[in-house]
């Protein structure tokens, strides 16, 4: 997830959308890789979603030429062509595991709802989660805990604390009409959803992001 | 053996700060990261023009510039640069570039 800087030129971030998209075509290790234009008011302008099979898999992206050359050119802080900007809300990288293409949306409206549950209690947590597990509506649900923040370098090795965005709800919708739908239901999910979680024990804080899912090359391979 | 080319744009007048910037706050960060300067060259400073300042840093291979990259996110002064820098600079390019043969003669 990107911030972009203020201003960024159209050019160069077309360029880094199309290699975020295109990425699987460089590194096999690349699944599924999709682009997203962020629609609400929290500072993350673009997402970039994608997968690996396993540890080793995501080791060999890291090492990518790639990886360095093309995307690090628009994303690293000190390359004079950055094109991302700064943000507070300490979000970048967000993942976890799964055991198959849970995550996967063919076409449709993805909502991510990123939790801060440093607080909670175990209880608390196993709460929220069968509150997303059995709330009816979204296409796609996966609630599960942010390890990928912290084990950037290697996919397994923590290398930073505990990171403040410790859950997702991520969520997946046929389009905009399903998503209203979801959220106009009766229910403690629905209910949570419109208080901005407020109201859920265990919860310091909430955001959302929306965005279309926009396929890049090869979406959808992980499940052929 | 990579070479890490970055070439920047800088106004004329900004050029002492930027190379101070590269020398006391990248050059410490970045060599104890790993790399190695290579050379830092720029164009004329009474063209009319901004100048090109173009710093090249060398790393073995991929895999050690990722231990570089590691290294260099987590340190509070390689952030510290890059801001400096970004605030010097009107535009630039970052290229990872290796040796070729180049067949000349006979």
């Amino acid at each position: 997830m990107y911030s972009l800087a203020d201003p960024a030129p159209a050019g160069p971030v077309a360029m880094l959308r199309h290699a975020l998209a295109d990425c699987g075509r460089h590194i096999p290790e690349v699944l599924d890789s999709a682009v997203g234009t962020n629609r609400t008011e929290v500072p993350l302008h673009l997402v970039w979603e994608h997968a690996y099979e396993s540890p080793a898999a995501y080791r060999r992206y890291m090492v990518h030429p790639f990886h360095a050359s093309v995307i690090d050119r628009f994303v690293l802080a000190d390359s004079p062509e950055r094109v991302t900007g700064h943000n507070d809300l300490g979000l970048g990288l967000f993942g976890y595991t799964c055991p198959g293409s849970d995550y996967y949306l063919a076409d449709g409206i993805r909502r991510l709802v990123l939790l801060d549950l440093r607080e909670a209690t175990a209880g608390e947590v196993a709460a929220i989660g069968g509150l997303a597990a059995t709330t009816a509506g979204p296409a796609v649900s996966v609630f599960a805990p942010n390890t990928m923040a912290a084990t950037w370098f290697d996919g397994e090795t923590p290398v930073g604390g505990t990171p403040e965005w410790t859950h997702l709800w991520e969520q997946g919708f046929e389009d905009d009409a399903a998503l209203e739908d979801h959220l106009g239901r009766d229910g403690a999910a629905a209910e949570a959803e419109r208080t901005g979680w407020r109201s859920v024990p265990g919860v310091s804080r909430a955001i959302e992001l929306r965005y279309r899912i926009e396929p890049g090359w090869g979406y959808g391979r992980a499940r052929d | 053996m990579i070479y890490i080319v970055d070439r920047v744009q800088v106004a004329p007048a900004d050029v002492p700060a930027y190379l101070q910037a590269l020398s006391d706050s990248a050059h410490p960060v970045l060599t104890e990261a790993g790399l190695e300067l290579e050379s830092c060259r720029a164009t004329a400073g009474d063209l009319g023009l901004d100048v090109d300042v173009e710093v090249v840093w060398r790393v073995e291979s991929f895999e050690v510039w990722n231990e570089v990259r590691r290294d260099l996110v987590r340190h509070p002064g390689w952030r510290a640069w890059a801001h400096r820098a970004e605030g010097l600079r009107r535009g630039g390019s970052r290229r990872f570039m290796f040796p070729v043969d180049l067949p000349v003669g006979g």
